[in-house]
């Protein structure tokens, strides 16, 4: 018996397509093994009239991965009439020029807008939440109010650990921010030199024990403090504050990176790069995402066409 | 099976479809639509690729075998139909559930219908 691809991959041409009148929606997944994805692309050139749709982070199954979406291609795809087609040229270009309320069209527009708006990036995959903003750890003001306001508004809110006076109180504002928010919110623990130091593996008992699950690291190397920390599907975001630093967090494990440029609030390192240097340099030796640091007014200013603006984000400090 | 399709659809007395094939389901509407192009109005092409497409030596072993279990679990699913990635895998899982919880399921297809669909596909 034959394998089906064996069957389905004869060395024959493709002239059959061309005969294809029908206006065609190809649609597949970005990495499909059963039927490679190319196949899609090699449908769509050779059938005159098709449009081509390809799925992110999605296999032969993309349909079922992205059911809303799809459909919303679909409907769009189905409904548009072969006279709009002649004049626009093709389905997706009509939802740009969807003009009522009552037009499907109108209606898919919405969907695909609200994907644009909920810009998603490799931070906002990682942490769970809608937009790319991440509060910065700050001492006396990271409470679980302003925390939970940051997670209630789509971003990642944190709780400064240590301005809690022991990992009882830590437990208990961690305790209070999810009764404010059940959106993702982390803990920030700074590890700084000192004859004292904060009793750390109780602070992160009381983070993991609360459901945290993400922690930005701060300070000194939190090398450390990762075993704990991923035992418990914790994920950790270090502050750096220059590209070596940031190079040694990606190494000991941590998942993304907090670049703080000279300009920053808290402390700036001793490199004295600004972010306009430092990001871009990241940018190019980092293989996880970082978050930019500094306070961004315009969202522009993150993506001046940079290759890597998928990467970044802003944080607000 | 594009002809069973094409009477089937004739038997329901519909005049004119726009038709969604997924995967085999695709070879089979290119078909319907280059056999009875007056039935098909539009068609739909997910997971699928034409005959003579890419692609024959890419189809390893491991997805031959996750494909000809006679009970597929979610193990094969997730292999066969997402992406490795965690959002992929749990967006699989998630369908899993939504299509296990359906009041209205298909009977499970057997041995027996895979081989006579690989002998569709052959001929």
């Amino acid at each position: 018996m034959l394998s089906p691809a064996e069957a389905w991959f004869p060395n024959e041409p493709l002239g059959q397509l061309k005969k294809i009148k029908q206006p065609v929606l190809v649609v597949n997944g970005h990495d499909d093994i059963m039927v490679p994805s190319i196949n899609s692309f090699i449908l769509q050139q050779h059938i005159p009239n098709a449009t081509l749709i390809i799925y992110p982070d999605s296999g032969h199954g993309a349909i079922f991965q992205y059911p809303d979406l799809f459909v919303a291609h679909a409907r769009l795809f189905l409904k548009s009439s072969a006279k709009d087609e002649a004049k626009r040229g093709c389905a997706p270009e009509e939802a740009r020029c969807g003009r009522g309320t009552s037009d499907p069209a109108h209606l898919a527009r919405g969907a695909l807008t609200e994907r644009r708006i909920s810009m998603r990036t490799r931070i906002t995959e990682l942490c769970g939440i809608k937009h790319p903003i991440i509060q910065g750890g700050m001492h006396r003001v990271g409470y679980a109010e302003m925390a939970a306001a940051v997670s209630n508004a789509g971003g990642l809110g944190i709780i400064t650990g240590l301005t809690q006076p022991t990992p009882e109180d830590l437990a208990r504002e961690i305790g209070r921010c999810r009764d404010m928010t059940d959106r993702p919110s982390a803990v920030n623990l700074t590890f700084l030199p000192s004859f004292a130091a904060p009793p750390y593996p109780e602070c992160i008992d009381a983070t993991v024990e609360g459901g945290v699950r993400i922690v930005e690291t701060a300070g000194r190397n939190p090398a450390q403090y990762i075993p704990a920390l991923k035992a418990h599907g914790v994920k950790v975001i270090h502050k750096c504050t220059s590209v070596r630093h940031s190079l040694t967090a990606e190494r000991i494990g941590c998942d993304a990176i907090s670049v703080d440029g000279f300009e920053c609030g808290g402390h700036p390192g001793e490199d004295d790069v600004p972010n306009m240097i430092l990001l871009p340099r990241v940018a190019e030796e980092l293989k996880i995402p970082f978050v930019a640091r500094e306070a961004w007014p315009m969202g522009g200013a993150l993506s001046p066409r940079s290759p890597r603006r998928h990467r970044l984000c802003s944080q607000q400090a | 099976m594009a002809k069973h399709v094409i009477a089937f659809v004739e038997a329901l007395g519909l005049t004119q479809i726009d038709l969604l094939g997924f995967s085999l389901g695709g070879f089979v509407a290119q078909e319907v639509a280059l056999q009875s192009p007056d039935l098909v109005r539009r068609v739909i092409l997910a997971g699928t690729g034409p005959q003579g497409g890419e692609g024959r030596d890419s189809f390893n072993p491991t997805v031959a075998e996750h494909a000809t279990q006679e009970t597929p679990v979610l193990e094969n699913f997730l292999y066969l139909f997402f992406a490795p990635s965690e959002t992929s895998q749990a967006a699989g899982r998630a369908f899993w559930e939504r299509r296990h919880g359906r009041a209205d399921q298909d009977v499970p297809s057997s041995m027996a219908a895979m081989g006579a669909q690989a002998d569709a596909i052959a001929s």
